[in-house]
This record gives structure tokens, sequence and C-alpha cells, in this order.
């Protein structure tokens, strides 16, 4: 007996630490030789009886003898056999202990099956973490970082090798010593040993085993429980069999394995150890020794008479053929047998040499076309001894694999690829590898893991390949491996090879290949339980939408059955569909919508926000413009009210080419409750509390229906279902209601799949990019977009408005009463300080007469309305409208209130109303002034006013009175001095026209005298006498009236501005005027400023308001010509600079007033004199005339210097009577004169006639001083004709 | 019976620009197998020493790869546009003509990608150019 002698502490590594032990045993892995050998390992049968398993199998863990024997054998084992002359010391033997069972022929698929699960251990998600493969140049990135992407493939490689026995090829598992156990348990154990082996059992028989050379030993079991003795029976079975055969195992049942448990510090004590010590170091060399010479010299005989029978064959005839031919047969089987069995025998004992020469024999034997089964084994064998002795050996494995394919033993042929596969790696011969391995991982049958890992390998080997790796050709093949592992049902080796693959084809566009691999990730994402890239994929795969709508609906089937099978609560996440069209997304938080004028309202909310002073933004000047960044206001979150529907509008889209039916839409949000403000001073007695974010993104199944309804969740959201049509677009108006103050954030979608998958679509928000201070612009900063974010703030009151009784058409100028009916919505809280902002400042005067008015001062201010609503009050605002201009105007009025609580949150609220209405034309004005030639302060203004609608449709307006405002004139009627003239003369018909016309005169006798500011002169002129008449300084008329004014200045100031900002470039013709008269005006201005602040109450107005009724439903309305200006004004007050003496059109329908600004003067002049003088030239020869020159300053604000001249008469002599028919100027010719404001000065002028005649008296010039050097010099161009008559 | 089997266009990016079947009795697998044959002769393409020659004169790669089924011709313009044809491995073609008939299909994808509407190396979706395609395939 020998002790083997290991180092005991390599065992203790092994049985230790484990994980180091496997580190050692996958190095083992990668060496096939030692693959092989565990391949090919002697075995030694055990066959014990039923009683012997039931013991060992009782003291648990169910195991056997067979395998606490191989426990025995771990260890390095020393035996050194004799064989004929040589002899072999064999360092590491190893037996396998088997059972019949073991021989019994497997099913193939099942061992490929646990060889698969043995590596499952080993499987990875990936193959390097993070790493993405697109080109060639990543290739040798991959090799450095990732030395070893298939860890488990050695192992595998080891487990298929030791693991694919092929029986009838073969004899390594012929057992070359045999174990008989029997228990004392046993009735009659030494008859049962006996019995045992009396007959070899029919395995033998089968596979051809001589049992006549194995040895055998027996062993009694005997239990600690059993009753009999069992020394007594060793003696029996001493007897019977060989004292050196026979055995005693005492068992102890309480312990595991029966207290044999290998421990190698006890093993020398083990009865076991001698048990095994015994078969190596006797039993096996002696069958070694006796098996070969046996064989060798039945081999020898054999062939003798083999040659012998080839002798008779060939000289014998053919009749003997067929028979010999048979004999042959049989008897060369076992002649065949015998050698493999002694090649067999020889390459366990590690001697090729001997071994490949009886292969080579063997090999002979047989041929490819009869046998090729043999042939490859033979072959492989051929192979495997010359890779012992390191010689040539891959074109025997070539042999062996084309013959395993041959005679369709595809998994031996798997194995000698696995094995030539090692070669060529070795010699780095990986082309050759890859198209080897692939050609044997696409043959039919193959086992589908052992095809995967193939493909796997075949990949991988082709990145190896120099120059350059075929990477694409590498990535198919793992994903032909891939497809393979998905067959095997191994997921998560399948997703693997899909995600390294799918970098080399993403983004490229190769469609089907695309499809092929998102469709494969959808499925192993989610087998594997990464949703999130399930999803992802799932949308890659349905957003080119490239596919027939079969097979989009076999998609989505298969991702709903896969996602509910798959995921937790049925809840899956982000959903790939529908698309959200995230632009459109727009949020509405009271219960207006928009409509295509937003400016306009945001315009109104802006002035009111400034109004309530809720903007901090500074108003920024010069140098601080540019840090104007810094002052940029970030923008707030809006602000909800508790209670308060949010609505969202979202734009949908099915993007498939099928129709989606979506459950229960609604929106999904976050809540989180605002944290009560703390105080620093004060220390909290109790941490507080960090509210809980709380959100729906769960399925809002009934559950949550009821839960959300009982007010459990701070808001409330309503579900819609929706169906959409292939590629159709929707949208869609989800609203959300938010119950409690806090944060209100809303995210996305929430909805259920074509009623089977819960999920959400969340909103992808545009954030702008920050670029303001350097910092965000030196790295990628996005400014969070807060258009979802809501505070809710407590309850406020809310205001419904709007227009009751409003006309849709007016006539320009009409005026017609209604109301504004504002409602307060709460009924628990009143509102106050109520403000009015229109889009039309100028149509609307509220108030119902001229106490309770709310009128505006300027346009830009909102109206104040005296009212306050207390809880579910409704109040009537009663107001006017008018027909300012011509067109169709959409009247947008927004109404700003306040809560009665206050709100700090929220300081206001806007309401929303809007009305549309059409102005259509009604008459038009069109008004004249002039001086009066008789009077030096009286003007005379004409009235054109006409119906300018032609054709039949047009109403009839009648012109009911004329009134005048003005300061200090009054307007008199001219065309008639008495009598009212009749009806027909101011009832206009369509296309009429008529003229009136009046003089203006000044309201307080005769000179004007600046009387006090408030006090107005109103003219009213009733063409219909009996009828009462329109006070127009009344609410509405009058206020009216100034908001017509208001428009008008409002109007000439942005003219002026406009010109003022084109006189830089001023070049073409039509404005040349214009700039010179900007300049003059500048100039004035600088020289002495602040005149202009008169203008308002200049005297020079007249402003007409001209009352029409209308046939038609009896309507009526004024027309305004407001700021008739009829006095020559100053030069510098350019305002008033409307020419005179021409039409100048009032109410043109468009509202606009043409500005003509020209140069006048102040000043009227008018010559007085006696107009017939008798004379007696012959008494006289000179008729000498006193004249008087009136002259007259009509400003009410400027002096004028003037000088007067006298010129003489033109040189115009009567050709034929050679007299002159002109006059003479005598006397002071020339004055100078100061003229104060509002001063007549009358000049003595004296004129000379010679003759008698009518002469014109009108040679005299006046020159205005203007500025210092300016002048400017009139020529009379007035006749004022003198009839002298001579006496006689 | 048509020898070919599918006709490839693949632009400078490696990215299809048009890909066609011509088997009447194609699976889907199939055209999926004939995809990454395609995908996987542009390895070859690469590693031709042609690919990077100046030279006008030889656009013709010649056989890329053959599979078992297939035979895979190439042919590589100056502006690294790739043609690539797949074949029947029975079929028994003379380089002249495949030089013939890859000449023939870069003069129809010039005559298409003229097109002021086509944007440069995006796909040809023109059905002109697939009905054209058609009527020259049988010419081999």
């Amino acid at each position: 007996m020998t002790q083997a002698q290991i180092p005991s502490s390599q065992h203790n590594v092994v049985s230790q630490q484990a994980q180091q032990a496997q580190q050692l045993q996958m190095m083992l892995y990668k060496d096939i030789k030692y693959s092989v050998n565990s391949w090919i390992t002697p075995s030694v049968l055990v066959i014990s009886s039923p009683s012997v398993s039931k013991i060992f199998q009782r003291s648990g863990n169910n195991t056997s003898l067979e395998q606490i024997f191989s426990q025995y054998v771990l260890e390095k084992k020393k035996v050194s056999i004799k064989v004929n002359d040589s002899s072999y010391e064999l360092n590491d033997f190893k037996v396998n202990f088997v059972t019949l069972k073991d021989y019994e022929q497997q099913i193939q698929s099942q061992i490929l099956k646990d060889t698969a699960s043995s590596i499952d251990s080993l499987a990875t998600d990936e193959y390097h973490p993070n790493f993405k493969l697109r080109t060639k140049q990543d290739v040798p990135y991959f090799q450095k970082i990732c030395q070893e992407p298939t860890p488990w493939f050695e192992k595998y490689r080891h487990q298929f090798i030791k693991s694919l026995h092929n029986l009838d090829l073969e004899t390594f598992t012929h057992p070359i010593a045999v174990i008989l156990a029997v228990s004392s348990e046993d009735s009659n154990p030494i008859g049962m040993l006996v019995k045992m082996f009396e007959k070899p059992p029919p395995i033998f028989q089968q596979l051809g085993i001589e049992a006549t050379n194995i040895p055998k030993v027996y062993m009694l079991i005997h239990p600690d429980n059993a009753h009999t003795e069992s020394e007594k029976r060793l003696n029996e079975m001493k007897t019977t069999f060989s004292s050196s055969t026979s055995y005693l195992l005492r068992v102890n049942t309480k312990e595991d394995l029966c207290g044999l448990a290998f421990d190698h510090s006890t093993a020398h004590l083990n009865p076991l150890t001698n048990i095994i010590n015994g078969i190596l170091s006797k039993d096996i060399p002696t069958f070694f020794e006796k098996e070969i010479g046996g064989l060798n010299d039945s081999i020898a005989t054999n062939k003798k008479s083999f040659f012998s029978k080839v002798k008779a064959f060939r000289f014998g005839g053919k009749k003997t053929e067929e028979p010999i031919e048979a004999e042959n047969s049989k008897n060369s089987v076992s002649v065949e047998q015998s050698i493999r069995k002694v090649a067999d025998l020889y390459f366990l004992l590690q001697d090729y040499e001997n071994a490949l020469s009886n292969y080579k024999t063997y090999a002979k034997e047989f041929n490819s076309d009869k046998s090729p089964g043999f042939y490859a084994a033979a072959n492989e064998m051929i192979g495997l001894c010359n890779y012992m002795i390191n010689k040539e050996c891959e074109s025997y494995f070539e042999i062996a694999y084309n013959n395993y394919i041959k005679s369709g033993l595809i998994h031996c042929g798997a194995r000698v690829t696995l094995i030539h596969g090692y070669v060529m790696k070795k010699k780095s011969n990986y082309k050759a590898l890859s198209d080897l391995f692939k050609t044997t991982a696409e043959l039919r049958d193959i086992d589908p893991f052992c095809s995967a890992i193939l493909w796997e390998q075949a990949g991988f080997a082709l990145l190896q390949t120099t120059p350059s790796p075929l990477f694409r050709k590498a990535t198919m093949r793992i994903v032909m491996a891939g497809d393979k592992y998905s067959e095997a049902s191994k997921r998560k080796h399948a997703l693997r090879c899909y995600s390294f693959s799918y970098s080399v084809y993403e983004s490229r566009d190769w469609n089907l290949i695309d499809d092929h691999l998102h469709l494969s990730l959808v499925r192993y994402s989610f087998f594997q339980g990464h949703t999130s890239d399930a999803i992802l994929f799932v949308n890659k795969l349905l957003e080119k939408n490239c596919q027939s709508f079969q097979k989009q609906n076999s998609i989505i089937r298969e991702f709903l059955y896969i996602s509910k099978t798959y995921t937790k609560d049925n809840y899956i996440g982000e959903l790939p569909i529908p698309s959200i069209n995230n632009e459109t997304i727009s949020v509405h938080l009271n219960d207006y919508s928009p409509d295509g004028s937003q400016s306009v309202w945001q315009e109104m909310e802006e002035a009111f926000k400034k109004e309530a002073q809720v903007t901090s933004k500074p108003q920024l000047q010069g140098f601080d413009l540019w840090k104007r960044d810094l002052y940029f206001e970030a923008e707030k979150e809006r602000t909800a009210v508790v209670e308060e529907q949010i609505t969202v509008e979202v734009e949908i889209k099915n993007p498939l080419q099928i129709p989606l039916q979506f459950n229960r839409v609604h929106l999904v949000a976050t809540f989180k409750e605002q944290k009560p403000p703390v105080d620093p001073s004060i220390q909290p007695p109790l941490p507080i509390l960090e509210p809980q974010e709380e959100s729906n993104m769960s399925p809002l199944d009934d559950n949550a229906m009821t839960k959300m309804n009982n007010g459990s969740l701070p808001f409330k959201v309503e579900p819609i279902d929706i169906l959409l049509l292939p590629s159709e677009t929707k949208k869609i108006v989800f609203s959300i209601q938010p119950m409690k103050p806090g944060n209100l954030i809303v995210k996305g979608l929430g909805l259920c799949m074509c009623g089977a998958i819960w999920g959400k679509r969340e909103f992808k928000l545009k954030n702008k990019r920050l670029n303001k201070t350097r910092q965000q612009r030196e790295s990628i900063v996005y400014e969070p977009n807060l258009s979802l974010t809501f505070r809710v703030t407590c309850p406020m009151p809310r205001l419904e408005a709007q227009f009751v009784d409003f006309p849709e058409s007016l006539y320009h100028g009409e005026l017609r009463q209604l109301k504004l009916v504002l409602k307060n919505c709460s009924n628990k809280m009143g509102l106050k300080n109520v403000r009015v902002r229109l889009s039309h400042p100028t149509a609307i005067c509220f108030g119902s007469n001229s106490e309770d008015a709310s009128c505006i001062k300027k346009l830009d201010s909102s109206v104040f309305l005296d009212v306050a609503l207390p809880p579910n009050a409704t109040v009537n605002v009663p107001c006017w409208v008018r027909g300012m201009t011509v067109g169709r105007h959409t009247l947008r009025c927004l109404v700003y209130y306040e809560s009665e609580a206050g709100n700090t949150d929220l300081k206001y609220r806007l309401a929303r109303c809007q009305t549309q209405f059409d102005v259509r034309p009604s008459i038009r004005i069109s008004s004249l002034s002039q001086q009066s030639s008789t009077n030096l302060n009286a003007y005379l203004l004409g009235v054109e006013v006409d119906n300018p609608i032609i054709g039949g449709a047009g109403d009839s307006f009648h012109i009911k009175q004329i009134s005048s405002i003005s300061k200090h004139w009054k307007i008199q009627p001219l065309s008639y001095s008495t009598d009212v003239p009749t009806p027909s003369i101011v009832s206009l018909n369509p296309g009429k026209f008529t003229n009136l016309f009046f003089r203006i005169v000044p309201s307080n006798g005769e000179g004007i005298v600046q009387s006090k500011d408030d006090e107005i002169s109103i003219t009213n002129i009733s063409f219909y006498k009996n009828e009462p008449m329109y006070d127009s300084s009344s609410f509405p008329t009058y206020h009216f009236l100034e908001y017509e004014k208001l428009t008008i200045d409002q109007l000439q100031q942005q003219q002026q501005q406009q010109l003022n900002s084109s006189s830089g470039g001023g070049g073409s013709s039509g404005m040349i005027q214009s700039t010179s008269n900007s300049q003059l005006n500048l100039m004035a201005n600088t020289r002495d400023g602040g005149d202009n602040s008169l203008n308002d109450n200049h005297p020079n107005h007249i402003d007409l308001l001209i009352y029409w009724e209308c046939d038609n439903n009896n309507r009526m309305g004024v027309l305004n010509s407001s700021n008739i200006s009829f006095l020559p004004t100053h030069y510098n007050d350019p305002s008033l600079a409307i020419p005179w003496g021409s039409w100048k059109n009032t109410t043109s329908p468009s509202g606009k007033s043409i500005l003509y600004p020209s140069l006048k003067l102040p000043l009227r002049y008018q010559i007085k004199s006696e107009l017939l003088i008798k004379h007696d030239f012959e008494k006289e020869r000179l008729c000498t005339v006193p004249l008087k020159l009136q002259l007259s300053n009509c400003s009410f604000i400027h002096p004028l210097t003037l000088s007067v001249d006298t010129l003489l008469p033109h040189e115009n002599i009567d050709q034929t009577t050679f007299s002159t028919c002109q006059y003479f100027w005598t006397g002071i010719t020339k004055y100078n004169i100061e003229l104060k404001p509002q001063e007549i000065m009358d000049l003595d002028l004296h004129v000379c006639f010679a003759q008698s005649g009518v002469f014109n008296i009108n040679r005299f010039k006046i020159n205005v001083k203007l500025a210092n050097e300016i002048h400017k010099e009139i020529f009379s161009t007035i006749q004022h004709l003198i009839n002298i008559e001579s006496n006689n | 019976m048509k020898k070919i089997v599918c006709v490839a266009i693949v632009g400078k990016g490696n990215n299809p620009l048009f890909i066609q079947d011509f088997s009447s009795s194609i699976t889907d697998e199939n055209k999926l197998k004939l995809h990454y044959i395609v995908h996987c002769s542009l390895d070859i393409i690469e590693d031709k020493p042609g690919s990077n020659k100046k030279l006008p004169s030889d656009m013709y790669l010649g056989l890329l790869y053959p599979t078992e089924d297939y035979k895979v011709y190439g042919y590589l313009t100056n502006t690294k546009i790739k043609f690539i044809i797949v074949v029947l491995d029975t079929s028994d073609i003379k380089d002249s003509d495949l030089k013939l008939f890859f000449k023939r299909l870069q003069t129809l994808f010039i005559n298409t990608t003229s097109n002021p509407f086509y944007k440069p190396n995006s796909k040809v979706e023109s059905k002109k150019f697939l009905q054209e395609v058609t009527n020259l395939v049988p010419s081999l």
C-alpha cells in the first residue's frame, strides 16, 4: 500500500478557499490537455446492493458510495505500472468511479443541457461595461481593455469534452476494476457478492468488454446499528474470495457521509484510503499488464489469420467471396476493437508513442466511406497523440471532423472542433479558427447552446484577425450567437450578444438589421428586467415606422404581452407611444382658451403687472446697460389657486400604422407641500418634517380612482379615453385640480395602453440655454422650464366678466348703451379693487351719467371701477360703446381684481372677456375754415357732410344737431340767418352731400380775453326745433370726444417721432418740407422751450360734434370733428400748423387725419377806408384818402415784431393816354411796430389818387421778423377797392 | 433564373443608400441575411488595398467573399460610394460583364442623385431608380 504524499498546503487551499480554487480550476480549463485527460480517464465500476445505496441515502446528503470514493482520488496519486518491458510511473493517476447506470445510454440532449447550465453562473451582462464598438479603430482598444470577453468558454469546452463519451467508438469508459459492495444488513451478503459478478453485467457483453482480467474488490458495509458480527463475515469473505481483495467498511450512519467524509489529516486512518490504495497500487497495474499482454497476443494471432484469409481471398474463387466477407467483418470488429483497446490503454498510461502506432494501425482497418465514424474516431485519437507529443495534428483533426459529420456524429465533430480550435488559437490562426467554428455552428442538428458558444467564439476570433479585424463580420457572428442563445433560452447571453453588436449598426440605417436587433433587444431587456432599455428599443423600433402594419401589430402585441408578464404592479414606467408634440404643450390656468392674439392679452397683462408693481425689473440706462444680463428676472413658476382647474393642452400622435387605444389618459404630476416658513430666531422645538413628495405615477385603476376622489391625493385629474387611428394626431385638453397649497409639477401623461399595461409619457420641455454670464457661456447650462410647475396658493375669488347687450355692428360714431357683467364665482371670498383694461380703450366709457363715469386720462392707464363684489355677487357695470373706427374689431377686456382677504403669493388675478363687433361707415364730415374778410375776429367754418354709401343698401342719416365746444369761440349759422332750413337739407340719403356754413366768433362778445381755464363755451344748433337737444357737455358724448382727442394726440406724437427718426436720412422729395419744418421746430424749441405745454389749452381750437340719427332702428350717434384750428398759427407752433383755407377731412373712415406742416403767421390785417369817394379833380388835382391798416396778432402767446412798408404802385402807364392810373402813397409810409398777443393796431396810411376810377389798394408789404435773421415778407393779396368818382 | 440576388449601394459613412433584393422567392429571414452579408462585405472593401487608390481606372474590386450560397462582388467609386451585388454561387460570371454591370449601375446612380431634390448621402427612394435597376438586373 502506498500512502499518497501530497503537500497539505495545496489541499487546504482547495478545501478552504473555494474562490481561489475556482480560479485555479479556471486556469486548468485553459489547457486542453487537462480537458482531454479528464475525458480520457480510466473508470472503476462500483456495483452495490440496494441496501448499501439505502444506507448512504439515509445518512443524508443523498450521497452514494461512488461519490465518497471519488473524494479520495482528488489528490494526485502515484501509480507505477509495468507493461512488458517498459514501466510507467504515473504521478497523477486519476480514476472515475462509475456505476452501471452510467453505462446506460444517456440521452445526449440531457448531457448537453447539463453542460450548458454548468456555466450559467459565469454569464455576464456585458463583455465590457460601457463599451461601444462603432468603428474599426475601437477594436484594438476593446482587446486591450477586455482580454477575456468570454470567460465561460473554457469551462464549457472542458465540460463538453469531458462529458461527451461515445461508447461505441472508444473504450475509455471500460472499467479497469470493479468494486462490489454489500451491506451486512443483507440477508446473505456473501452469496450476494458471489452472485453479483458471477455473470458480468449485460453492458459488458454489449460493449465487448472482456471481464476476465478485471480485478474485483469485495466490500462489506457494516453500519453501526447492524446486529450481525462484522468480523465473522469478513473472515467468511476472505475465505470465499481472497484475503487481499476483501474489505470491511464500518460506517456511522449518524454522521454525514456515514463518517467517511474525506479529511486529509485523518485520511491515513480511514479504511477507505486503504481500499483505494490497494486498488491503485496492486489491482490496476496487474490489470494493465495482463490486459495489454493478452490483447497484443490476440491481435497477433488474428492478424495472421487475417492475412491468410486475405491470401485465400486473393487466390480463391469468387464463389467464396460473400461468406468470407461476412465472417471477415465479424472477426475484424473484434480485432479492431482489440487494437483500439490496446491503443486506449496505452493512452491511459500516457504512452502516446505506443498509442499512436496502435491508433494508426487501427485507422488502417477502416476507410472513410464505409465506416466514417470509426475512421473519424481513429483520426481524432491520432491527432490527439500527435498533439500530446507536439507533432503536426491538424490534418488528422480535419479528417476526423469531416468523417464525424459524414457519420452524423455532430457532437463528436463539435468536440474535434473545440480541440482543433484550441490548436489553431495557439498558432494564432484566427481566421481559420473562426471559419471552423462557424461551419460547426451552422450544422443542422447541433445543440443550440453549443452552436451559440461556437458562433460567439467565431466572432471574437475575427476581431483578432490581423492586419485589420473584420469587425462587421465578427458582430454578425455574435448576432448569430445571440440568436442561438435565445434558441437555447439563455437570455442573459443573448442580450449580451445583441447589445454588443448593436453599436455597430446603431443609427446607420440598416433597417432590417436594426429591426431584428431592436426586437431582440426589446425582448431580452424585458426578460432581464432592464425595462427602461426595453422601452428605449421599442421607441427605436417604432421610430422609423417602416414595418408593415401586420408586423407592427405583432410587435405591439408582443410588447404588451412581455411587459405585462415581466413588470411589477402592471406598471411599466415610460411608454414608447403615443408620441407627444412637446412644442405644442400649452397651459391655461383660468378657463379661457388661447386665441391667435395672445400678444394683445400679454401686453395688457404686462401693463397690469406694472401697475400692481409686481415686477422688479430695474430701468437701466447708460453704462448699466452693459450689465443688463445681471438684472434679468429669473422666470418664476406660475401661481395656481387651490381647487381651480389647470388645463393642459397636448397634441398626441399615433406614429404607427395600426389604431391604438389608450384608456384613462390623465395628467401625472408630483406634489410637494410647501415648507412652513422657518423663523431662524426661534429654535424649533421639534425638527420640521420635510414635506413628502406625492405623485400619481402608478396605474390609475379603480382603486386609485376612488382614492383620488376621496381626496386622499393632493390633486385630482380627469381621465379620458382616447382612440388614435393610424398616424392620427389629436389635440386633447387635460385638466388637473390641485386640492392643497404647495408645489405642483405636471410631469406628463399617465395612460393604460390598449387596456393592458399602465405607463406614462413624460413631457420633455425645451429648456432655454443660458448664455448670460460668462460662467454660463463657458459651460452648458439650461434654464429650468417652469411652464408646467405651479405654486398652488390658498383660495382666491374668481371673477367672470361678460359683456351684455353688446351690439354686433355699429355705425361709425354710433352710441350704444350696454353692460359689463361681473360675477364673483367664489362662494367664500369677496373681491375688490376692480380695474379694467381694454384693447380699444377709447371705444367704451364706463358709467351711466356724468357723476359715476369712470374715465381714463391716459390711454395706457386702466379704468378703475368702484365696485366691490361680495361672495357670489353679480354686478352690472353700465357702459357706452361708440363706433370709433370703421372695420371689424375684437374687443378684449381684461379685468383686474384683488382678493379682499389678500394673498401674498398672488396679489391680483385677471379675468378675460372678449367680444367682436363691426363698425360700418355712417356719414363723413369735412370741414373748412377761412378768415372772414369783414371781421378780423371772425372766421368762416364750412362743414361738408356726405353719406358715402352708394347703392341701395345704405341707410339715410339725419343730421340732428351740430354742437361746438371751445373755450373761446362759438359758432353761428351762416347759411341761413333766422329760419331753420327744411329738414331735407340735413337728411342724407345714400350718396348725398350737404354743405353747411357757420361763422366762428368769440364766445364772449367782441374781443377775446383770457377767460378762466375751466370754462368752455358750448353752442348747440338743432335742425329740428321741436325736439329736445343733445347735451354735448355731458356723459358720454363729451368723454368720447376727450377719448378721441387723446387718440389724435397719440397719433400725432407717433408721427412726430417718425418724422424725427426719419430726418436723418430724409432724401425723398416728399420729405424735404417736413424735414425743414422739424428742424425749425427743433430750433424753436431750443429757443423758448416749454411753449408746447400750452398746446392743450390752446384757444385756437374748436370741436365740432355732429349728431345724427338713423332711420334704421332709431339709432343715433355723434361724429366728432375735434381740434379744428382756424386761426393762422404761429410759426413755432407746429402742432397747430394745419393749413387753413383747405378742406380737411376730419372724419375719414380710417380715423387718420393727415398733417400738413407749413409755416404760417398768426397775423391778420385789413384795410379800412371809405369805399366811395367823390372828388373834384378840377378843384384839387390830387385826392388824398386816409386809410387805416388794421393789424391783428391772433396769437395768444407770441408778440409779433413787424414793419409795414408801402410799395410804389406799378408802372402801369396807359400807352394811349400816357397817363397813369395808379395811386401814390403819401404821409408816413413805413412803420416799425410790435404787436402784443391779441393786440389789434390801426396804422394810418394815406393814399393819393390823381384821377377817378376804381383802385385796388394792396401795394404794401408786411415784413415779419421771425428769428434773428429770418424775415418773412407778406405781400397783400387781398383786394381793397376804392371807387373814386369825379364830381363833375 | 436571375443570377443577382441583391443590389446594394452603401454610402461614405457605411450607411446603406439603396438595398434591394431581386429574388422572387425570398423569405424575410433571407432578406435579413442578405443585409448582413452586404454589411460584412464592407469589412473586405475596407481592407482592399484599392480603397485608398487615387486612380479612377480600377473601381471594380472583384469578388469580395464567397459564402455557401452566394458570391459578393464590389465596386468602389472615388467618392467612396460602394456598389455591392450578391449573386448566386452557382452562376459563373466574367469579370468584364461585372465591370460593365457596375458601370451601368453607377451611371444610373449618378443620374438619380443629380436630382437637385436629392439630399447627398441620404437614402435613394426614387421609384424610377428602383425600376431602372430592376430592368438592369437581368442583363447580367
